[in-house]
Parts: C-alpha cells; sequence; structure tokens
C-alpha cells in the first residue's frame, strides 16, 4: 500500500488496523463459530460496514436482539472510532432463502449511490 | 471522533458514565412520548442515510413523533452522543423508541413499520394510503 493512502487511512482513527472485511469476520465468527458473515465496506475507507451475518444461533430471536447481542463485540472499536458506521443484518439460514433467494442482502447504503433511501432487500 | 489511546489502550466505553440530570431528562423524554428518535440532523434535513430513513419511518406513521437532534445539543455534540449511548447501552445512531422502548436502528423501525407491529405497540391504525 502506498505511503500516501497509510497517512489518509491514519485520518480516521488514532493508531491501530484499518478493519478489513477478514477482521470484520473475525469478530463476528468469535461470537457466532460457523456463522457465514458477508461484510460491505461501504465507503472502501474501512470505517463504514454494513454487515450481514447468516447464523442458526439467531433462531427464535427477534432483529434487534440478534443485534444487541453481536454488538457488544465492536463497542469498544466504535467508542475508539476505528469504526464509524456499523448496520447489522443478522439472519438465520431460512429467513436468507426466503427473503433473498439464498444472497446476501445487497447494503443500504447511507451516503447515496442513486438508489435512494429504501434497502436493497 | 477520537479517544486519546495510552499504550494501544482506547479509553473504555464503561469509564464514561451519564450525568444523572441528562439521564433522567432523557428518561422522561421517553417515557412521556409514544415516538422519541435521536438522529443527526432534523426529519426537514437530516445529516445522515440512516436518520433519513428513520425519520421517514416515523413520518410515515402519521403519528407525532420528538426528533432528538443529536449534533444540536449543546456545544459538544461528541460527548452528548456518547451519553446517548452510555444511557440506551446502544452505541449506534439513530435510536427509535417506542412507548419507552428502544427497538432498535432505523432498519428495526422498517421492518416493524412494514409488518405492521410498529401500529400494534402504539396502538393506532395504519394510515390509509392515499
Amino acid at each position: 500500500m502506498a505511503r500516501g493512502v497509510e497517512a489518509f487511512m491514519s485520518r480516521t482513527h488514532v493508531g491501530g488496523t484499518v478493519f478489513t472485511g477478514a477482521e470484520i469476520e473475525a469478530i463476528v465468527q468469535a461470537r457466532y463459530p460457523g456463522a457465514q458473515v458477508h461484510p460491505s465496506d461501504l465507503t472502501g475507507g474501512g470505517d463504514h460496514w454494513h454487515v450481514v451475518v447468516v447464523s442458526d444461533a439467531f433462531e427464535g430471536m427477534r432483529s434487534f436482539q440478534r443485534q444487541r447481542d453481536l454488538m457488544p463485540s465492536f463497542k469498544e472499536h466504535l467508542a475508539t472510532g476505528a469504526i464509524h458506521a456499523l448496520d447489522l443484518r443478522c439472519l438465520t439460514p431460512q429467513e436468507l432463502t426466503d427473503a433473498h433467494g439464498g444472497e446476501a442482502p445487497a447494503p443500504f447504503r447511507p451516503h447515496g449511490d442513486g438508489e435512494g433511501e429504501h434497502p436493497g432487500h | 471522533m477520537s479517544l486519546p489511546m495510552a499504550n494501544g489502550a482506547p479509553a473504555a466505553p464503561q469509564d464514561v458514565t451519564v450525568d444523572a440530570e441528562l439521564k433522567q431528562r432523557l428518561d422522561e423524554l421517553v417515557k412521556n412520548n409514544d415516538l422519541v428518535l435521536f438522529m443527526k440532523g432534523t426529519p426537514e434535513q437530516p445529516q445522515c442515510g440512516f436518520s433519513a430513513r428513520a425519520a421517514q419511518v416515523y413520518q410515515a406513521t402519521g403519528q407525532p413523533f420528538q426528533a432528538i437532534n443529536v449534533l444540536e445539543q449543546g456545544d459538544n455534540p461528541m460527548a452528548f452522543i456518547r451519553s446517548v449511548g452510555v444511557w440506551a447501552d446502544w452505541p449506534t445512531l439513530p435510536q427509535c423508541w417506542v412507548k419507552g422502548e428502544l427497538i432498535g436502528g432505523s432498519d428495526v423501525a422498517l421492518e416493524l413499520y412494514e409488518s405492521g407491529e410498529l401500529f400494534e405497540m402504539l396502538g393506532v391504525e395504519r394510515p390509509a394510503a392515499e
């Protein structure tokens, strides 16, 4: 990676690493081993993430409860500003099939790319 | 927002406590209003797409709601945002409150709106389609 890009990225948080999809996946799987994780870096800067998590463990849990269960894993990174925005979409395998034909739902892009305000699914 | 890091250790979220007076104001706000939205910007001029989506959902209910612009609460928005996060034990915005309960962010609000559950929680009818 060019030095200039590193310097740019280091402006979004102090020290530490820039998050990659692999790191997001690792954080989620530490909480939900075996989950399928589909992270999307919304801005390319490693600090705005839409993450689809597919796991049987969510069975019987309401949407917000699933997020409540997973969010503590990210709390520190949100507090330091290493992650500025985090949109968690937690689904069971059946829900993924039912609603999205088995494909991970497209991320809601709040910064706009012409799709408007409605979520991708 | 970045907190000072000593030896790579960030200031822990649990070090932050909510001012008692602010906590009381926030508690009363969600207790006394069926629909409360903590957002960035206003429903007319949202400053974030997620907040915009939440405001749209709240507007679509046809019910009155309180919209708190976290960016305009005193001279230290980051401190207020952090306090709201600690108070609610939920670190992201927007925060959607219905009948004194944090139901989640804009995605959950939209889900509950579309399923009709939001109207059940409020005890009102969905507005007739125009």
